[in-house]
């Protein structure tokens, strides 16, 4: 077997398209992400995030290539359902029902369902468990469905812009639910999210769609040490972008900007150019700015054609 | 096997699924406000028929109706029977209010089943969770189905109480007559049919009030079709010639009296003969009178012994009907994922 040996992959997908209607809402997505990190999954809004996250739960189905989860399982088969959970954008939890209900429901839906766990959490976060869901704050119903997903005892969590509806504290709040659980059980998570900041305290590794397709992929650590911040006279800036790749291209009077992926390796800086180290979510930004860039790991594991069996 | 695809990184033991109670659960849980309803207007209208049916049999037997079947005409009898004119006039307001009933079990148990899962967005919660959606759906569907099965069919049986002493005066089968609807296994398949056709609405549409709407017409076109022109060609009717009366309370849906000089009369005519025949003292015996004088009479009918043949028939139908509805509404589950 090929990969990495000791890990396999929490999410997986090669040649992945899908169509609605005469729009590609993804296409040609190729991804190996191993299991073990915390994935933030960044585009603006329309890119293909949600899309790319039902196709890994099964709730989409593919139009072209495939997606396997949590180590080679179909995407949204029994097995994959088993041990994959998922929280969906705004929590999809049924606003007539109680909270205890609604942890009755999910115990009921699950075989294998920790509800002393669940019922302790929610003692725990003070949330009134005779309210209906519905009636709970955005804070509140999205730390239900945490506990819901977590009580699954599931490896992988997947979830989709589960802070876009909710107040900086709760926020906080709930990533702090997220990080804890991640420390405790050991899942690997993947989260989706078009607000960028913060991401670098959060996420360990980061894919980018942008218009359907991936655009950058790869650890952290990797991603920042690869891309560099080259400051220096903006009249050899075309003659230096032309020999590197850069991201994006800043000119300010006589001096420039540019972003350019070195390579990983500390790669010399030409003379005259001084060389920063930028942030995850500068560096998001730039690509985000540029959708033609791209910064995807080599060499490629997958391709659309050579994975199938 | 190429070495792009990776191992399962446990070897995927058969996890166990959540037991039948568990999603038993589930279903109540989620419908109990349907179901609840949906029964308390059966109990209502239950005990409407019970009240009307202690009155009504009381009446029956006051009047000596029993004894009072086609071919037993005494004076008696027609005091009886024109006393008895009020509480059949009930009886028959109170078959055209129940005959409805069983689409009610489409559009508030079937239609929201799918659609409102859709609607709201909860699917996402639904058919992400370790039971995965077909088993979801499947035992949904099969419990909603025996509980729509086993209400309407007590229903049923109260309807069949209260319409007993009728069946051998006025019979259940006829040209119009709603008594077929309500009488029997149809009844009770007609519910069964609401609810499938609702729920497959619901997975097609996906969105509430339009999924009733589209049961509610549905189930009228299919209810109307039948009642109207398909029935009547599920059996081969039988044919009687000249001399006898097609038994007792047939359905006839096609008859023709032919004058002597061959030419075939119409209805006015034919009102205006029968007048006749019975001044002239033989109102029992029209047929055999007539038939002396040299008109013809053919007829096309169904007995009234047709009538469980008829019921097996439509009922069978429906219910094979239903199951294929239903496999359609998991198909479209299964298949349209988003």
């Amino acid at each position: 077997m090929m990969g990495i040996p000791e890990q396999g992959l929490a999410l997986e997908a090669s040649g992945l398209g899908k169509r609605f209607g005469s729009t590609w809402a993804l296409r040609d997505c190729g991804l190996s992400v191993p299991e073990g990190h915390v994935v933030a999954l960044v585009g603006p809004n329309g890119s293909g995030k949600t899309t790319l996250l039902h196709l890994a739960v099964g709730l989409a189905t593919p139009t072209t290539g495939r997606v396997r989860v949590q180590g080679g399982l179909a995407a949204g088969s029994l097995e994959a359902l088993e041990r994959v959970a998922f929280v969906a954008q705004d929590t999809a939890l049924y606003p007539s029902l109680s909270v205890a209900d609604m942890l009755h429901l999910a115990r009921n839906l699950n075989a294998d369902f920790d509800s002393a766990r669940a019922e302790a959490r929610i003692a725990e976060l003070d949330i009134p468990s005779a309210r209906k869901v519905g009636k709970l704050s955005g804070g509140q119903r999205a730390q239900v469905a945490l506990t819901l997903a977590l009580a699954k005892r599931p490896r992988l969590l997947i979830l989709d812009e589960p802070l876009s509806s909710l107040d900086p504290l709760a926020r906080h709040d709930f990533m702090a639910a997220l990080m804890t659980a991640v420390a405790e059980d050991g899942i690997s998570v993947i989260f989706s999210s078009h607000v960028v900041s913060e991401l670098e305290r959060v996420c360990d590794y980061l894919v980018v769609l942008a218009s359907g397709r991936v655009q950058v992929a790869g650890e952290v650590d990797d991603l920042l040490t690869s891309h560099q911040l080259y400051t220096g006279p903006a009249a050899q800036a075309d003659r230096l972008a032309a020999a590197l790749p850069v991201v994006r291209d800043r000119r300010a009077g006589a001096q420039a900007h540019l972003l350019v992926r070195t390579g990983g390796r500390r790669a010399e800086v030409p003379t005259g150019w001084e060389a920063h180290e930028v942030g995850l979510e500068e560096m998001v930004l730039a690509y985000l700015r540029d959708p033609g860039a791209s910064a995807l790991p080599g060499p490629r594991e997958l391709t659309g054609k050579g994975a199938r069996p | 096997m190429t070495t792009a695809v990776t191992e399962p990184t446990a070897a995927p033991s058969r996890p166990s699924r959540p037991s039948l109670r568990a999603l038993a659960w589930v279903t109540w849980r989620q419908h109990r406000t349907a179901l609840v309803g949906l029964l308390g207007v059966l109990v209502l209208c239950g005990l409407l028929l019970l009240q009307n049916g202690l009155t009504m049999h009381a009446d029956f037997r006051r009047w000596g109706l029993a004894d009072c079947g086609p071919g037993h005409h005494n004076q008696a009898c027609s005091v009886g029977i024109d006393a008895f004119h009020h509480d059949l006039d009930l009886v028959t307001r109170l078959t055209a209010v129940l005959f409805p009933l069983p689409v009610l079990f489409g559009m508030f148990l079937g239609a929201p089943l799918i659609a409102r899962e859709f609607e709201s967005g909860t699917h996402r919660f639904a058919f992400t969770q370790g039971v995965g959606r077909t088993r979801w759906l499947v035992t949904k569907i099969t419990l909603l189905a025996v509980l729509t099965v086993a209400s309407a069919g007590a229903f049923d049986a109260i309807v069949i109480w209260w319409y007993g002493p009728l069946v051998a005066s006025h019979g259940r089968l006829g040209e119009g007559s709603l008594t077929f609807e309500v009488y029997g296994v149809v009844f009770v398949s007609r519910a069964l049919f609401a609810l499938a056709l609702g729920i497959f609405a619901g997975a097609l549409i996906r969105r509430v009030v339009p999924a009733i709407a589209a049961t509610l017409a549905g189930w009228i076109a299919v209810f109307t079709v039948t009642f109207v022109s398909l029935r009547s060609h599920f059996l081969t009717p039988r044919t009687v010639v000249d001399a006898t009366a097609p038994g007792n309370n047939p359905w006839v849906f096609a008859e023709k009296w032919t004058a002597p000089d061959g030419h075939v009369l119409n209805s006015g005519e034919i009102y205006t003969l029968r007048n006749a025949a019975s001044t002239a003292g033989h109102s029992q015996d029209v047929f055999a009178y007539l038939a002396q004088r040299g008109y013809s009479y053919k007829a096309t009918y169904f007995p009234q012994s047709r009538f469980w043949a008829f019921q097996t028939i439509e009922a069978s139908s429906l219910a094979v009907l239903s199951l294929l509805l239903l496999i359609g509404a998991v198909w479209l589950v299964r298949r349209r994922a988003t």
